[in-house]
């Protein structure tokens, strides 16, 4: 007998929503000097639990937002990344897009996926960025490392940058491929 | 009729895992978090453990852990359920004495096909 997974919809809103609230109050309790980490660990579990709920639950918009998110926070978690201001107010943001996300699908009201995949790109982007002063600290004859790709000119809507963005149709590419294919992106612009 | 128990700190996904392993015939018992597992399997016997990996309180690894300092569940078959899949995770589940691995998303129908190969085993 086939189970029908929508049957268990509801109680996956409830407990997202629920879980976003606690990612938020965390967030805004979060010392940026000296971060805890059971209050990044308690963030980070509620990325990973909303990521493989919405996977398991056919949302793939959410899983690939949330999938970033859940990067971004490893990175934190494993002190890979530092947890500064501009970090967690990417955090922030994202905790309004996963809500916004999830009523869109649970109303089947469309999302807004050109801010979804803006913010999806400035995540990456910031995960990369901030790992960059360890690719320095690389061994002596180690290549050196790519450079660090400028902030997006402008930020504007639908040129040539906009359609290299992750797309949320696709899974999500890897940060070192969403670099190359952005500086493609910008060379052929030039 | 087989027992198992199932933690996961996700009620959409404890409700999932209950539903689709009891359609099966399996008698589920859910568990939120860590410490709640390993108080339910103090209190009763398992035919077989599936455990989220990350979860409050304790997290998967260290519920396998304890599980299998335990003489009566040295040989019960412990599946992580998770949505990690890489070398190293997979690794420090098998040290912690997991059997196998199921990777989310998983449909009803995979996690029924792994309960039972790991049980006929």
């Amino acid at each position: 007998m086939a189970l029908d997974l929508a049957q268990f919809h509801d109680a996956f809103f409830d407990e997202s929503f629920e879980a976003l609230d606690t990612m938020e109050a965390a967030l805004l309790k979060l010392n940026v000097g000296a971060p805890e980490p059971e209050i990044i660990n308690t963030i980070f579990r509620v990325a990973h639990s909303i990521k493989g709920g919405s996977a398991t639950f056919g949302f793939a918009e959410v899983a690939s937002f949330t999938h970033t998110c859940e990067t971004m926070l490893d990175e934190l978690r494993g002190n890979r990344m530092q947890v500064t201001r501009a970090i967690t107010d990417l955090l922030l943001k994202s905790v309004d897009i996963m809500r916004e996300m999830l009523r869109a699908v649970q109303h089947k009201s469309p999302i807004d996926a050109q801010r979804v995949a803006d913010l999806q790109f400035d995540l990456e982007l910031a995960i990369v960025q901030n790992k960059a002063p360890a690719a320095a600290a690389a061994p002596r004859g180690a290549p050196p490392p790519p450079p660090t790709p400028p902030r997006r000119p402008g930020g504007g809507r639908g040129g040539a940058t906009s359609r290299n963005r992750s797309s949320l149709a696709h899974p999500v590419p890897s940060v070192p491929a969403v670099v190359r294919t952005w500086q493609r992106s910008v060379a052929h612009a030039a | 009729m087989m027992r198992i128990l199932a933690a996961d700190d996700s009620a959409s996904m404890r409700e999932m895992v209950k539903m689709s392993l009891g359609s099966a015939g399996f008698q589920v018992t859910s568990a939120a978090d860590g410490a709640e597992a390993l108080r339910l399997a103090a209190g009763a016997v398992f035919d077989l453990v599936l455990l989220d990996v990350n979860m409050p309180v304790h997290d998967g690894y260290e519920v396998a852990r304890a599980l299998r300092a335990e003489p009566q569940y040295r040989h019960t078959p412990i599946l992580m359920l998770t949505t990690e899949s890489s070398a190293e995770s997979k690794r420090e589940g098998k040290s912690a004495g997991a059997t196998g691995w199921i990777v989310k998303p998983f449909d009803p129908a995979q996690l029924i096909a792994t309960v039972h190969r790991v049980l006929l085993r």
